[in-house]
């Protein structure tokens, strides 16, 4: 009996003793308190803030969409319908998605900036020796690091801007809206928006601490790896900023710094321009994002040379969601004249067997996106996965046209608009004479650098962005297609004014529902 | 020794007295009327633990202190109590049949088994043969109208689905609404319900109000299920043989969908420019060589099940045992849909001394599972779209090649629109399957050392390992050549130990009876999972990971989390004559879930019940034979949110150039804590004549500090949080009736009914006015029910434009779909009305029992009407035959607006759901006793036809009303099954 009980009291302790430790960390995640203590960790950190750039500025398809010169096919499954026809709203995702994620992102570089300082200041009260103290080379690297989060802030509010703000205007800035301007990470605050003369001065005063940091590092060459940003990237932002402003003077001479050089050359001939997109590498790149198979790549070419079989290479029946209108492929045609050839046309518009529904059909297809072989999932069977510069040089040559034309200065527009030329448009063979450039002027001058950089850019840099820049409409108006039997009618033909309020992208219908400060700040209700 | 014994006792202070010499008593318990003997009755010893239950012949034998009191009690008749004189030895005993009495005796929420009508809680007992042969692996489905208040949802056909279950409304929004299922005494999970074999099941006791739920503490917020196995018994001269097997098919249940017929379509699609005149041309073409396609038929085809289940139970003076394996092999009626499944199970009792007794449950369960969500590239959303949105004019075949009816030769087919391939060929072409084994075993040893006093410990683990294998092979048709090759692996275990002491007191005065209970309990739990995908086969018979030419980083996962909870409880029972009992819980829980701020919670309750037809003035009443009303109050809580929530986290990820990266990834909350319960409710159970009983309760249930991801705005850097953020109440009303309609000597015709009313409201939130969740339709107000629709308001099509028209939020039509403002509709996700009713006839050997089940005003959104009967998504997909309505030319009236305006979502797909299903209809015929003597050996052999789902009576225009939630985009359906089953006992 005394065992019973003794058996039946221990039973009862064991029991008690079991199922004790309370306190349950995941294995996947550290206490925040613990993750941000040494220079080890704002590294990593920094790491964390290239991909979210790069997450952020290599989606570039979904606003091109909505503008002229693509096509939808009747096989293109409603994907980019929204944004093709316009029909989008403020709960569509893609629309959600920029804003969401680019503030979201912004919070991880304020959280990031406020732990270097606190870094840097715990730092200076280690006494040397320890362990933990940040040597001379750590901390010149950290100063790098802090410039280039706010390099990447003022990149990702300026990304912001393009999508939800009107064009900046100097004489209404002051009363146009702009972005909400959040520094802490306290995820409690409710903020509205700022107006949009506060919102270019956030990023100009972010962009000169990102100078100062990077020149300092760097002094005046750039980075042996072009997917860290290097004081040429550097200016590449400060010139769109300038151009953004209207400070044409300005944004004409950064332009002109970039590309009066000898680096970031253009490419002039038609073998080592397919390259450059094919194995996006090549001298006009000046800053591109790192990818490899394991991240970073993006599958631009899906809509345009989709492959259900998938071996887009070697398909003779391919189904290609949105194929370019023969409007713009004309255009690229230098008003029919046969002795000259552009580069570009063998590079972005192949001809290719297609079959759209039923029929069987040869079109010209988008090809900008080929599939980087190195990034194939598979050997031998294309992914169609390419990375897309950031910044390449042909982008500041229009922009320095655009800019000195702004300006008032036509030669030096006509200068710039004529050096892209030459680089791409040649004669088709030995016997034939070569390009040669006459200027323009006035509105048809603009018209020129404004066809050209659609030419240029095309599905590369925010069409909506230019459009709302020029004051232009978006009108698929006479921009006839290569094939009607096989597009579908909807947005075939679309016209919108340049007034129209969609130009600007609705704030998103998950930030108003949850914010009463930004109450009557709202784009479209 | 008795000194000893006595000294340690005075020190607990507690009072007790030795038995003297005990009496060895036999017998045989008979049926007053028939005089077979009866199986199964409970035999007692008055006053303690000690009871057997009666063998096959009826026999029993028990061990009686002297002028100790037997009781024989079993279902449906009446009770007796015998006092045993000394030197009696045998005592044999007649019952009669009491319809009136239903002393069923449950084993719930810790302690001692206690007969139903005792306990001051509500709860109801659904036996086994509700349960017993049912064709599918889910034993929850059965469940389904048969206990007022609880709604039992199956939301797919799949044969390895399993049921939403709620009881009294849901009661939570972000962490569970499902019970807590406790598996005798081991608390468990859903998933153990696929590893049950419904034979295996004696009864389910549903624990439905504070009184029987606190005890379980901060698990108990949304009811406890009480599952009790088959067990053997001591008293069987013989053990006891059950062979059965069944062989069924399953079909689609039927539905209201209707189609456009191929050449309809197609003139509707080149009407509106969606096909080419030379498209339209080659399809009908096509159509009237080889004939339309019904793909709904296509994909679901009648698929048969097989099972075949042994058990043998029995006993002898110190151990009963009962011992059950099970083989179900159920065919889904999609393709790539099946579940086969070994259920093992031993339930051991043994007496090892007079005062230990040790009991052992164990089962395992092996099954493998095919289900149309777990294939690489997502091919279940083939099988879904197909029935739906695959033209009727396109041929059923692979993408390219065909079989020329009648002969072997292939044909080569111009492949469909967007690359939409054959369901049956894509999964052949991707086959996955899960390999799965679930466990649950425990052990208690139960200490009588003296009378009274009950100590128990249960120690028992539950859990499982599953692997999943996916392929997707080389050959097909849209994979370019090159394989992939995916594996899961995911285990999870739960160690519980849970020990109590009981006392139960001596009468005083012989009729005051007061038992005291204390306990302690801890959880440790543990997940781990792992996944790899490769890629790069070329080989069909080479499919392995190390086949694979190429591994992504990115494709390779693993995690793993574990949580802790230590409770201690307590209860006190006291009960007068039968006439008045009281109880009253407390429990205490610390769980590793919650912030080091809020860990612990505190739960009581207090019930009581009075039996009103013991009092003088109702005894004996010929009317009312049976009154009795309960009131109980308590506070649960609910605890299953995932389990760092409340940590604030920098992960790992986000590399860069093959850095690593880190960020930070979860603010936290410290203050995130329990949700907490305060249920109360009040019944009143009634037996009129001898025929009638019913009872009617009502309850209400208060939430308050509910975990919620309550949203934020995108500028504050996450789009959520979760917080304790609202309060809610559901009040209801939940009503039983049953009767027997009539009974003699052949026939005995019983019906019953359940039904349930829950109202629901929002009592506060802690932060705004509202939480606004536009895209689940949500939006919950103070005042007024979370489960209501918020979406736009459609207002139909204007006659002169073919434009549909929404609401402003004004009450104005307005046509620009971004204008339209989302309105809160009284409309419900979650059905006020639910319930249940079965019409039991026997006749002789013969019986026929029929389940309903019904769901009223439930709403769903039918989100497959969004796409297709969307015209500026979709094109040249399949329409339903309403599409022939759309508005063509102004004057026209209809509420389809003209081709190439866009739908958004809103109220024009929000249809009216509830229905009316017949779940179970059972016929069967029992051989008479008489004809299977001659045999020998044979006690029983019974056959059965048993129909699932056979009929559906719902408005509802999508494939399946019993879909558990607030919007279906595809839904596999649930199957009706025709089955017929063979047992044996012997």
């Amino acid at each position: 009996m005394k065992n019973i009980i003794k058996g039946a009291l221990l039973v009862l302790f064991a029991g008690s003793v079991a199922a004790c430790n309370l306190d349950k960390y995941p294995s996947n995640a550290i206490p925040a308190d613990e993750g941000f203590t040494t220079f080890q960790d704002a590294e990593e950190f920094r790491n964390a803030i290239y991909y979210m750039a790069r997450a952020s500025m290599t989606d570039i398809l979904a606003s091109n969409m909505q503008c002229e010169g693509i096509n939808a096919t009747l096989d293109y499954g409603n994907n980019y319908g929204l944004q093709y026809a316009w029909t989008y709203t403020d709960t569509e995702s893609s629309v959600a998605n920029i804003w969401t994620n680019d503030n979201g992102y912004i919070r991880e570089i304020n959280y990031f900036l406020a732990k270097c300082d606190e870094l840097i200041a715990t730092n200076a009260n280690l006494p040397e020796g320890d362990s933990n103290k940040m040597s001379e080379k750590e901390l010149k690297e950290l100063d790098l690091y802090i410039g280039e989060a706010h390099f990447v802030r003022a990149l990702l509010r300026r990304h912001l801007t393009m999508f939800y703000c009107k064009d900046y205007d100097p004489a209404t800035a002051a009363e146009d809206w702009g972005i909400i301007l959040n520094d802490g990470y306290d995820i409690n605050v409710r903020l509205g928006r700022s107006k949009l003369d506060k919102t270019y001065e956030a990023i100009n005063t972010d962009l000169d601490l990102a100078r100062t940091a990077i020149t300092n590092y760097y002094g005046n060459s750039d980075p042996t790896e072009n997917y860290y940003f290097g004081p040429t990237a550097v200016k590449c932002l400060t010139a769109y900023i300038q151009l953004d402003m209207h400070d044409y003077p300005n944004a004409a001479a950064t332009a002109a710094s970039i590309v009066d050089g000898t680096k970031y050359a253009l490419i002039t001939d038609a073998t080592s321009f397919a390259s450059m997109w094919k194995n996006n590498a090549g001298s006009e790149i000046i800053f591109q994002f790192f990818a490899s198979l394991d991240e970073g790549a993006v599958q631009y070419g899906e809509p345009f040379l989709y492959d259900p079989f998938g071996d887009p290479d070697n398909s003779q029946s391919l189904k290609p969601q949105y194929v370019p209108a023969q409007y713009l492929i004309d255009q690229y045609s230098n008003n029919g004249n046969d002795a000259w050839v552009d580069i570009r046309t063998s590079a972005y518009f192949p001809t290719r067997s297609c079959r759209i529904g039923t029929t069987a059909v040869t079109l010209k297809l988008f090809n900008k996106y080929p599939g980087n072989p190195e990034y194939d999932a598979t050997a031998g069977l294309n992914s169609l996965a390419n990375n897309v510069p950031l910044y390449r040089s042909a982008d500041f040559v229009l922009l320095a046209a655009e800019a000195y034309y702004q300006a008032g200065d036509e030669t030096n527009a006509n200068k710039y608009l004529q050096k892209l030329r030459e680089a791409r448009i040649h004669a088709n063979s030995t016997s034939a004479p070569e390009y040669t450039y006459t200027p323009y002027s006035g509105e048809e001058l603009f018209s020129q650098i404004k066809m050209e950089r659609l030419k240029e850019m095309f599905m590369e840099s925010n069409r909506l962005a230019d459009l709302k820049r020029w004051g232009d409409p978006m009108s698929r108006l006479g921009w006839t297609p290569q094939n009607e039997s096989i597009c579908v009618a909807i947005g075939m033909y679309l016209d919108i004014p340049a007034d129209d309020y969609r130009f600007v992208w609705p704030i998103p219908q998950s930030e108003y529902t949850n914010n009463p400060a930004i109450k009557g700040q709202l784009n479209w209700k | 020794m008795r000194k000893f014994v006595l000294s340690v006792f005075t020190m607990l202070l507690m009072c007790f007295q030795l038995t003297a010499q005990d009496q060895h008593v036999t017998g045989i318990v008979t049926d007053a009327t028939s005089g077979e003997p009866i199986i199964g009755a409970v035999v007692a010893v008055k006053g303690t633990q000690n009871a057997f239950v009666t063998g096959i012949d009826g026999d029993y034998m028990i061990d009686v202190p002297a002028n100790g009191t037997l009781e024989f009690t079993y279902v449906g008749y009446k009770t007796q109590e015998i006092v045993v004189n000394p030197g009696q030895t045998v005592i044999n005993v007649t019952m009669t049949q009491d319809s009136e009495n239903i002393e069923q005796v449950v084993v719930i929420g810790y302690g001692s088994a206690r007969s139903v009508s005792s306990v001051t809680g509500s709860l109801s007992v659904v036996d086994s043969e509700i349960l017993n042969e049912k064709p599918v692996m889910n034993v929850a489905d059965a469940l389904s109208g048969q206990v007022s208040g609880m709604s039992v949802m199956t939301s797919s056909g799949e044969p390895s689905a399993s049921s939403n279950i709620r009881i009294h409304g849901s009661g939570s929004i972000s962490a569970g609404t499902a019970p807590l299922y406790v598996i005798d005494g081991m608390p468990s999970s859903a998933n153990q319900f696929l590893a049950l074999s419904s034979n295996d099941i004696e009864n389910m006791v549903t624990l439905k109000d504070a009184s029987a739920t606190s005890i379980y503490g901060s698990r108990a917020a949304n009811g406890v299920i009480y599952i009790t196995t088959k067990k053997g018994s001591r008293a069987a001269q013989k053990a006891q043989f059950r062979i059965s097997g069944g062989y069924g098919i399953s079909t689609p249940v039927n539905n209201n969908v209707e189609q456009m017929n191929g050449r309809d379509l197609l003139e509707w699609q080149l009407y509106f420019n969606e096909i080419s005149r030379s498209s339209y041309d080659t399809y009908l073409a096509d159509m009237e060589m080889f004939g339309a396609t019904d793909w709904f038929n296509y994909v679901y085809k009648p698929a048969p099940t097989y099972n075949g289940e042994f058990s043998v139970s029995g006993g002898a003076e110190n151990i009963s045992y009962y011992i059950s394996g099970s083989y179900m092999n159920q065919d889904g009626i999609a393709p790539g849909s099946s579940m086969e499944r070994y259920t093992f199970r031993t339930n051991l009792a043994a007496e090892a001394t007079s005062w230990m007794r040790i009991n052992m449950n164990m089962s395992i369960s092996t099954d493998k599972r095919k289900s149309t969500q777990d294939s690489i590239d997502s091919v279940s959303g083939v099988n879904m779209s197909a029935p739906n949105n695959f033209a009727t004019y396109m041929p059923s075949y692979m993408s390219r090649h065909y079989l020329i009816e009648g002969t072997d030769e292939v044909g080569t087919y111009t492949y469909f629109p967007n690359g939409m391939m054959d369901p049956w060929y894509a999964m052949d072409q991707q086959p996955q399957a899960g390999y799965n084994t679930l466990y649950n075993g425990s052990i208690s040893i139960v200490l009588t050392p003296l009378k009274g006093l009950t100590i128990t410990s249960l120690n028992g683990i539950d859990g499982a390992f599953s692997t999943l294998k996916m392929s997707g092979l080389p050959t097909y048709e849209l994979s370019g050549g090159s394989g992939v090759r995916g594996r899961n692996y995911n285990q999870y275990r739960t160690l519980t130990t849970s020990n109590t002491i009981e006392y139960k007191l001596k009468p005083i005065k012989d009729f005051h009876n007061l038992t005291f209970l204390v306990g302690q309990e801890g959880i440790d739990y543990q997940d781990d999972f792992f996944a790899v995908l490769t890629s790069g086969q070329t080989d069909n018979r080479l499919m392995l990971l190390s086949n694979g030419t190429n591994v992504l980083i990115g494709n390779v996962s693993e995690s793993n989390s574990s949580y802790n909870m230590l409770s201690f409880f307590g209860r006190v029972n006291y009960d007068y004559k039968n006439k008045y009992a009281l109880d009253l819980t407390i429990r205490n829980d610390a769980s590793s879930k919650f912030g080091k701020d809020n860990r612990d919670a505190f739960f009581y309750a207090i019930g009581g019940m009075w039996n009103l037809s013991q009092e003088k003035f109702l005894m004996g009443n010929r009317v009312l034979t049976d009154l009795k009303l309960r009131a109980t109050y308590g506070t649960q809580g609910n605890s299953s949110i995932s389990y760092y929530t409340h940590l604030a986290l920098i992960a790992g990820g986000m590399n860069y150039a093959g850095n690593a990266g880190r960020y930070f990834a979860n603010p936290g909350n410290n203050n995130l804590g329990w949700e907490k319960q305060g249920m109360f409710n009040v019944s009143l159970e009634l037996g009129l004549w001898h025929w009638l009983t019913a009872s009617v309760s009502y309850y209400d249930r208060r939430s308050t500090d509910m975990l919620f991801d309550v949203p934020y705005p995108p500028s504050s850097g996450v789009t959520s949080h979760a917080e304790n953020a609202l309060g809610m109440l559901n009040r209801g009303v939940d009503l039983d009736i049953a009767a027997t309609i009539f009974q003699n000597k052949d026939w005995n015709i019983g019906v019953s009914t359940t039904f349930g009313y829950n109202n629901n409201k929002v009592t506060y939130l802690y932060s705004s006015e509202s939480i606004k969740k536009p895209d689940q339709f949500a939006n919950y107000e103070v005042g007024k029910s979370a489960w209501r629709f918020y979406l736009p308001e459609f207002m139909g099509v204007d006659p002169r434009d073919g434009k549909p028209m929404f609401n402003d939020g004004n009450g104005n039509p307005v046509k620009d779909a971004n204008m339209a403002a989302y309105v809160s509709t009284d409309k419900e996700y979650i059905a006020p009305y639910y319930g249940g009713f079965n019409i039991d006839v026997r006749w002789k050997g013969l019986s026929l029992q029929a389940n309903f089940t019904y769901q009223l005003d439930k709403w769903l959104y039918n989100g497959d009407r969004y796409f297709s009967e969307s015209t500026t998504m979709l094109s040249q997909f399949q329409r339903p035959e309403r599409m022939k309505d759309i508005w063509t030319q102004p004057g026209d009236i209809t509420d389809i607006p003209a081709y190439g305006e866009t739908m958004i979502h809103s109220t024009a797909y929000l249809e009216d759901a509830s229905f009316l299903r017949l779940k179970n209809l059972t016929l069967s015929y029992q051989f008479p006793s008489s004809l299977l003597k001659k045999t020998g050996f044979i006690q029983g052999i019974k056959v059965s036809a048993i129909f699932r789902n056979l009929w559906t009576l719902t408005k509802y225009t999508g494939y399946d009303p019993e879909y558990d939630g607030v919007a279906v985009y595809g839904m596999y359906p649930n199957t009706r099954q025709y089955s017929f089953s063979l047992e044996f006992m012997f």
